[in-house]
């Protein structure tokens, strides 16, 4: 009873969040759009790779050109997600941090990881990302002349929510150093490449860096298995992995962030 | 006399700047170099299963150099004082330039260059030891006697990168809000400047259009040199180019930057 009535007012929360940053669009328009235009450059230059591989028209390991385009589609989708909803939390986080402004929010009466988790967002970049991903992934799809089943859709799109849980709590995981050490662009830098990691099916990969990347630091279950799911391309162990390794994840960035916290030391 | 002191005075903020945040440079650089592990692993995927040894006009090791090479460069070359200006003429800060005897366009060259000598160093380094590390997997020929050619031609892309994002800073004057147009701008010209891939992998018709544009001559152009694809006589017109556009540019900014200076409020004070 006491789970159902905190999840919502979580998402009562959520949703006066989501309203505020709407607000704040409506009163600084010029930011929508900065944000549509610099995500747009982001993706040309997605696009000019993903293409440069594309036009070469070569089979790599079995991965056929069309492939590429869906995968590079379907990691766009969810970079809408990334960019949209956690990056600007993520970025803000160590800022917060050094200049103490955590003081405030620990004062509030909710959870105060959920309260540095989703407090901004950025839906100039979500929107391009979302068109542009969306096109490339229907494209790739068409282009495979594969049948889909009702199934497949249905893991696909199991996956896909794992690989959001998944990319919140392995990112999450990422900014905690923050609390130990001030600077922290070089991290954000680290967090960006290791996401581009994504862009590419995972079998282009050599051996070991499939298995950490499969195993270890589940990134490549991001993007490359829900794919790989919905071309029936995967065999079931791996899709069971891929459906229950977000729940240890979330926990350990609970448990992590509990930890981290006590080090805040409340600067200035 | 003092009005060289002044200037070798930005030219010494510009150098302490760099020497105090040397490492976060360094670290740009090794940070540049992950995504090159990426193209890495996807280039040497399409060359094992493509039946050509050559694409594009590339080898896999000569891609490889490229994209190390490009990585360095345009790290070295890259301006990054976009923000500075845009906020001087947002928050009217500029006003304090208005009433000193220094010339803005002066005082930022001179800043920049201060910079860049710290830059200059640790690019060097990196290069060195990336290229001697790569020459172990990989081989291939280096050509020792155009380094210095190289390095006549970089400081001459690196003035002329200086000119380009100078001319773009001055659009702070019309538009308040401008980070997302110097984001999408550093991108989009890092990729036609060949700093993403080797213009020829753009194809053909990117690549002819691209040259009726002074970006390739920021990275595309100098690395060329270093890998032999160039005959003399080209290097000589290239430089001449470069030259033509650094001037035009030069000329472009200016009649910029006095127009903007009629639409400058001084916000706030």
């Amino acid at each position: 009873m006491k789970l159902m009535k905190d999840l919502k007012k979580y998402l009562f929360i959520f949703r006066i969040f989501i309203k505020n940053n709407l607000i704040g669009y409506m009163e600084y328009r010029a930011n929508f759009f900065m944000e549509l235009i610099s995500e747009t450059a982001y993706i040309l230059l997605k696009l000019v790779y993903i293409f440069a591989i594309y036009k070469t028209n070569v089979s790599i390991m079995g991965i056929s050109p069309a492939f590429i385009l869906a995968i590079g589609g379907n990691h766009m989708i969810l970079t809408g997600i990334f960019v949209g909803f956690f990056m600007m939390n993520f970025l803000d986080m160590s800022t917060r941090i050094r200049d103490g402004m955590l003081d405030l929010l620990i004062t509030k009466p909710i959870s105060l990881q959920f309260m540095v988790s989703f407090r901004s967002f950025q839906f100039g970049a979500t929107i391009p990302n979302f068109i542009v991903g969306g096109t490339l992934f229907f494209v790739g799809l068409s282009e495979m002349d594969i049948t889909i089943t009702l199934w497949n859709v249905i893991i696909y799109v199991l996956l896909m929510i794992s690989s959001i849980i998944l990319t919140y709590s392995i990112f999450f995981i990422l900014q905690l150093p923050a609390f130990w050490i001030v600077k922290v662009g070089s991290l954000t830098s680290i967090m960006e490449i290791a996401w581009d990691y994504n862009n590419m099916p995972m079998g282009i990969y050599g051996k070991w860096m499939v298995r950490i990347g499969v195993f270890f630091i589940p990134l490549f279950i991001i993007s490359n298995f829900p794919l790989l799911a919905l071309v029936d391309d995967i065999n079931s162990y791996l899709i069971v992995w891929g459906l229950f390794v977000p729940i240890p994840f979330l926990i350990l960035s609970r448990v992590l962030w509990k930890i981290a916290i006590k080090h805040y030391s409340s600067a200035s | 006399m003092k009005k060289i002191n002044k200037y070798l005075y930005s030219f010494k903020i510009g150098l302490q700047n760099s020497l105090e945040y040397r490492f976060d440079f360094f670290l740009s650089i090794v940070a540049s170099m992950f995504p090159v592990v990426v193209q890495f692993f996807v280039w040497q995927a399409v060359y094992t299963n493509s039946s050509e040894t050559v694409i594009n006009g590339y080898t896999f090791s000569g891609l490889m150099l490229y994209l190390v090479l490009a990585s360095v460069v345009s790290k070295f070359v890259s301006s990054g004082f976009e923000y500075e200006i845009a906020s001087d003429i947002k928050n009217g800060y500029l006003s304090r330039f208005i009433i000193m005897p220094i010339s803005y366009l002066n005082y930022r060259i001179f800043r920049f260059f201060g910079q860049k000598l710290i830059h200059f160093i640790i690019s060097l380094i990196v290069l060195f030891v990336s290229v001697t590390t790569l020459h172990g997997i990989l081989s291939f020929d280096l050509v020792y006697g155009r380094l210095f050619i190289f390095f006549l031609v970089l400081i001459l892309a690196v003035i002329l990168n200086f000119m380009i994002f100078y001319a773009l800073s001055t659009v702070s004057f019309w538009l308040i809000e401008i980070w997302g147009v110097i984001i999408s701008s550093r991108l989009v010209i890092n990729i036609a400047s060949g700093g993403l891939l080797p213009l020829a992998v753009l194809g053909k018709h990117t690549e002819s259009i691209l040259n009726f544009f002074p970006f390739k001559y920021t990275i595309f152009f100098p690395i060329s040199i270093l890998l032999d694809e160039v005959s003399i006589r080209q290097v000589i017109f290239g430089i001449l180019i470069q030259i033509f556009w650094i001037i035009l540019i030069f000329i472009l900014a200016r009649i910029m930057w006095g127009l903007g200076m009629k639409k400058y409020i001084s916000a706030g004070g």
